[in-house]
């Protein structure tokens, strides 16, 4: 079910005024069930797939906490081997399959290629991360294992952020499915207003966007020059709008039921370099590669100092790469982020000792702009639909300067871009202003007309300068 | 309690807020003649002798002045570009309802045109401001779309302008005001204007390839012609069924046309006393130099098209006449 759709403009006012109607001790199973609907919404039948993970990795919590020494080892590798197993059949198998044919081709020999015609099932990295996240926190010792299979479930199924996170922890969610929350104006109001600020940045900037960045990287070579530097400029935004537009929907939707999910978005673009920009964008799936991936590399591997670190940079984005997607754009995506940071961690004190003692007044919006210039450059890997056309995009941004070109009406109408030029500004600003809930941020503690007053100019803004015509997906979604 | 009611007070004044916009908004498009629906919806009490109906192979290939003074007749061109046969139903049905009167209907029929999905978005929003006050609209529309959007757009104030911003949004109520987009309707359609862009004889695809499968006949197409012949015989119009050419004759690209023509058109015809002409043998359908696009013919096409169809028929005994081996002439 997307969320913005017809569908959960019903679903959630339903769920929410059943939440607070039934007791307390009914509510996980409500909360479950609607999550099931929620996911089912899709391929239904996808549900098993989710229920083989939430199965495997309930009984394996219950193993590794009975267990101890190298019994309790076996039982978190079976549990992660599982988990992964499920996720490379569904997600890289046929990438995977691709790769060998084209290299038994190259060697010629004899590779029977199979391919195997299955949809991705929604959210599937997401909810994987979710529940291999509890298994090695359980193994680790950080958190006991939850008793309650449904409590459990609901752990990696909770609706709000079932599909496209935040990615989170046992010890974050799981206790407050335990807790009674009584229903308070502010708390709700809190929520919906941050919702709001959600649609507005996916429905108003984040599918306005699209439009013009779709025209451009859907056909490489077509455009130059300027328009497909803006168009690659207009995707970065597009993604933070769309992704964060989602996650603010998702804390909302939960902050209204009283649960408080983690978050996921910092104002990234005011990053001064590309490791401070991992560690405000997509916060939940950062610190997951830094919890589980990069720390045990360094730590297995410390001997080795300075080359740990950078090893384990480079392996964990490129892994971080790949879990977006099974194609080598995304891994050339993750590797091109580890290099950035890897280049940053190699060159810190060189940088130190050249730049030290220039004013950071001064050193900052320099950094600032050739960080967002990087993040640019990154995600034209991200968008392209293969290495080849990338290619011929970057080298399309080489020429053509006609400053008439972006505004070639075949593609954006003149009042797309005004939309767009006045509307990310206006979102920037607001963020800076109001940190991460802006419309609730402006108006709170003030009267109740106010507060109103916000709530019909945001609706307004959204229902005027919102791109409905096709309700569209959001991106995180296909991973 | 009090913050609860104080609360209810304004969630039931959002809803007000939002049913005064939606009247606001519904008044100033219908004020003005910015999209053809709302043009044609302010046509009232008039008597033609010929219409002309159809998507943008009638509002932009259709000279109707010239009509006019080679038939000596009043014509009217109430074709929308764009369209589906279930808009054009809707069309005719307001020009029908608003009293008007026409002696000859020419009902544009092509692969393209009854090809169309029903519950396309392209141009359907033209007829959300009357969805409220015309029944049928509402009727028609909940029968091919999502039945939910459909009552969301009826009685969900403000939904319609939310669902088609940017076709009804606050572009469209600005233009209003600061008529920054002159009205381009007038009674002939608007073969002269924007919508023959190559007017410089410059046609963009002249080597198109021939493959193009156009259509698999859905039955809810043929409904609507029926619907649409029903409503003609009901207030005394005689129609004509047509197709203007394609580029290359695609019309006979479709492999299935000879069965389309004897299962559904011709019986069609024969029940409701119509013909059915097919200019797709002229010459021009060979020439590129005559066309826009393989759907269109340009500036220089129109007076061979045109041409053809005051040859074609005789108003004053309604009849066809019978030229072309693809015509079913009224006997």
């Amino acid at each position: 079910m997307l969320f913005n759709s017809l569908n959960f403009l019903l679903f959630f006012p339903v769920v929410t005024a059943l939440y607070y109607l039934v007791p307390h001790r009914f509510r996980w199973p409500l909360l479950l069930l609607a999550s099931c609907i929620f996911y089912m919404a899709y391929i239904p039948i996808y549900i098993l797939i989710l229920a083989a993970t939430i199965l495997i990795d309930y009984f394996a919590a219950l193993l590794i906490d009975k267990s101890e020494g190298r019994a309790k080892k076996i039982w978190l590798n079976i549990s992660i081997l599982s988990t992964v197993a499920i996720l490379f059949v569904f997600k890289y198998f046929n990438f995977f399959n691709d790769n060998i044919d084209a290299i038994a081709k190259l060697l010629d020999w004899n590779y029977s290629k199979v391919i195997l015609r299955l949809a991705l099932p929604i959210g599937l990295s997401f909810h994987t991360f979710q529940s291999l996240s509890y298994v090695i926190e359980v193994y680790r010792g950080n958190q006991k294992p939850e008793r309650n299979f449904g409590i459990y479930a609901l752990y990696v199924m909770f609706y709000p952020q079932l599909v496209a996170g935040p990615i989170e922890r046992p010890q974050n969610l799981l206790w407050q499915f335990h807790k009674e929350h009584t229903f308070s104006i502010q708390q709700v109001s809190s929520g919906l207003f941050r919702m709001m600020w959600g649609f507005f940045k996916k429905i108003v900037i984040a599918d306005r966007l699209s439009i013009y960045v779709g025209m451009v990287y859907d056909h490489p070579g077509k455009d130059n020059g300027i328009t497909v530097i803006l168009a690659t400029i207009f995707f970065t935004f597009q993604i933070y709008c769309d992704f964060s537009g989602y996650s603010d929907i998702a804390l909302g939707a939960a902050e209204v039921m009283g649960i408080k999910l983690m978050r996921n978005f910092n104002r990234p673009f005011a990053s001064k370099n590309i490791s401070e920009f991992w560690q405000r964008f997509h916060i939940s799936l950062s610190s997951w590669f830094y919890d589980y991936i990069f720390n045990p590399i360094v730590a297995a591997w410390r001997r080795w100092d300075s080359v740990a670190i950078v090893l384990g940079l480079m392996i964990t984005f490129l892994i971080s790469g790949i879990w977006h997607g099974a194609g080598w754009t995304f891994v050339t995506y993750g590797f091109v982020n580890g290099l950035g940071i890897s280049l940053l961690f190699i060159t810190a004190r060189f940088r130190k000792k050249l730049f030290g003692k220039i004013p950071a007044k001064l050193i900052n919006p320099v950094n600032i702009l050739l960080n967002f210039e990087f993040v640019c450059f990154t995600y034209v890997f991200f968008r392209a639909k293969s290495i080849h056309d990338s290619m011929i995009l970057l080298s399309s941004m080489m020429h053509g300067f006609n400053l008439k070109m972006p505004f070639n009406s075949q593609i954006a109408t003149i009042e797309d871009l005004v939309i767009i030029l006045v509307m990310v500004p206006l979102m920037l600003l607001f963020e800076k202003l109001y940190d991460d809930n802006p419309f609730f941020n402006i108006c709170k503690e003030k009267p109740l007309i106010i507060q109103w007053a916000t709530a019909w100019i945001g609706l307004f803004i959204i229902f005027n300068f919102g791109a409905f015509t096709d309700a569209h997906s959001f991106i995180y979604f296909k991973f | 309690m009090n913050k609860l009611f104080r609360t209810l007070f304004f969630v039931i004044l959002t809803v007000v807020l939002f049913y005064g916009l939606d009247s606001v908004y519904t008044y100033i498009i219908k004020r003005d003649n910015f999209d053809k629906v709302w043009w044609m919806a302010k046509i009232e009490n008039k008597n033609y002798d010929f219409a002309l109906i159809g998507a943008s192979r009638v509002y932009a290939m259709v000279q109707t002045d010239t009509l006019e003074n080679r038939w000596h007749k009043k014509g009217i061109d109430i074709a929308l570009d764009g369209s589906n046969i279930m808009e054009q139903y809707l069309i005719l049905k307001k020009f029908y309802s608003n009293h008007n009167t026409v002696k000859d209907l020419f009902v544009e029929l092509d692969v393209i045109n009854m090809g169309y999905k029903m519950n396309s978005d392209f141009r359907v929003w033209c007829f959300l401001p009357f969805i409220k006050d015309d029944e049928s609209v509402y009727l028609e529309l909940g029968e091919n779309f999502d039945q939910r959007r459909v009552f969301c757009w009826k009685y969900v104030p403000f939904y319609r302008y939310v669902d088609f911003n940017s076709k009804l949004g606050p572009i469209t109520i600005l233009n209003a005001f600061m008529k920054f987009q002159k009205p381009p309707y007038t009674k002939t359609g608007d073969w002269q204007g924007k919508m023959l862009r190559s007017i410089n004889n410059e046609n963009k695809n002249p080597d198109l390839p021939k493959k193009t499968a156009f259509m698999i006949v859905a039955k809810v197409q043929y409904d609507y012609l029926e619907k649409i012949m029903k409503l003609c015989d009901d207030n005394g119009t005689k129609v004509h069924l047509y197709t203007p050419p394609f580029y290359y004759n695609r019309f006979k690209v479709c492999r299935n046309f000879n069965e389309i023509l004897h299962d559904y058109i011709y019986p069609i015809c024969t029940k409701h006393h119509a013909d059915y002409r097919s200019f797709c043998e002229m010459d021009i359908a060979h020439n590129p130099a005559y066309f826009e696009d393989y759907l269109h013919i340009n500036y220089f096409g129109l007076p061979f098209l045109t041409d053809s169809l005051v040859h074609s028929y005789n108003l004053d005994k309604h009849i066809a006449i019978n030229h072309y081996p693809d015509t079913l002439a009224a006997k």
